[in-house]
């Protein structure tokens, strides 16, 4: 048996790797642009925005979930009932 | 970064043509990145339509829920790598020179460069019913170098950037040759 929350560290995992690939397109965006640090930051916030309104249409469903309770991963096979 | 920072300006250079690929090419990307947003929408419409009782179970409801985040958020993310890679991919003309700068993915960045004097031949095309109307297409730069074409890909207006880099090319190749003439 084992708390449904288990099932948030690999999203957690997916997150850290999503925040890491976004940190590295704006990075690259920071550097090569050439239209100067105005487009950067646009863009940067648009992309930051719509990564925010999914996070938080996650977030509010998240919160409804009772994370604590227990569910049993290898089903049992009781006896045969006749 | 600026545009002189980027392909390191000489102080006799100035740039003539900056060049990105038609914004149509993007809306094609955009537009099926925005099929692939839908997409989950239609499978969640038909499977609540035929087995609505799945989603009353907790755990089916969990997966759809982080399944759907994971999905939105690595839809959203590709879509900006793709930009991305749109938008860095430059082409500069300038008085000297042509620079080809191609961002490949997020950790490949190639930058090409070649003198204008030493084009040898310039081929410009349009293909297709939309980059007809669009007028875009692609201009190829031959060398007698190692790298034999530099491609400009789904430029606009490629005819008319044709003949700025033969027109710069020859300047270029006066430019370079004219001291050898007085010489002989």
């Amino acid at each position: 048996m084992v708390p449904i929350s288990v099932f948030l560290i690999p999203y957690g995992l997916f997150l850290l790797l999503f925040l890491f690939f976004s940190f590295v397109n704006i990075y690259h965006l920071i550097r090569f642009t050439t239209h100067g640090a105005i487009v950067s930051f646009m863009v940067t916030v648009a992309y930051a925005a719509i990564t925010v309104i999914i996070l938080n249409a996650t977030y509010l469903e998240i919160i409804n979930i009772d994370w604590s309770r227990t569910i049993q991963l290898i089903p049992s096979f009781g006896p045969p009932s006749f | 970064m600026n545009l002189s920072e980027l392909i390191r300006q000489k102080t006799y250079e100035k740039p003539v043509l900056n060049l990105r690929r038609h914004p149509f090419v993007f809306i094609k990307v955009t537009a099926l990145f925005v099929l692939i947003a839908v997409l989950p929408y239609a499978v969640y419409w038909l499977a609540a339509s035929t087995y609505p009782e799945i989603f009353a179970n907790t755990l089916v409801y969990i997966f759809l829920l982080l399944g759907g985040s994971v999905y939105y958020l690595g839809v959203w993310l590709f879509y900006f790598t793709e930009f991305m890679d749109y938008y860095l991919d430059l082409w500069i003309v300038t008085n000297d020179r042509l620079v080809n700068i191609e961002q490949q993915g997020l950790f490949a960045r190639t930058i090409s460069e070649l003198d204008l004097y030493k084009i040898q031949d310039v081929t410009s095309e349009i293909k297709g019913m939309v980059a007809t109307f669009l007028n875009y297409g692609r201009v190829s730069v031959q060398t007698a170098g190692e790298k034999e074409r530099f491609v400009f890909e789904d430029i606009p207006n490629p005819h008319e950037v044709r003949k700025n880099i033969i027109n710069l090319s020859e300047e270029d190749r006066k430019y370079h040759f004219k001291d050898t003439k007085v010489g002989l």
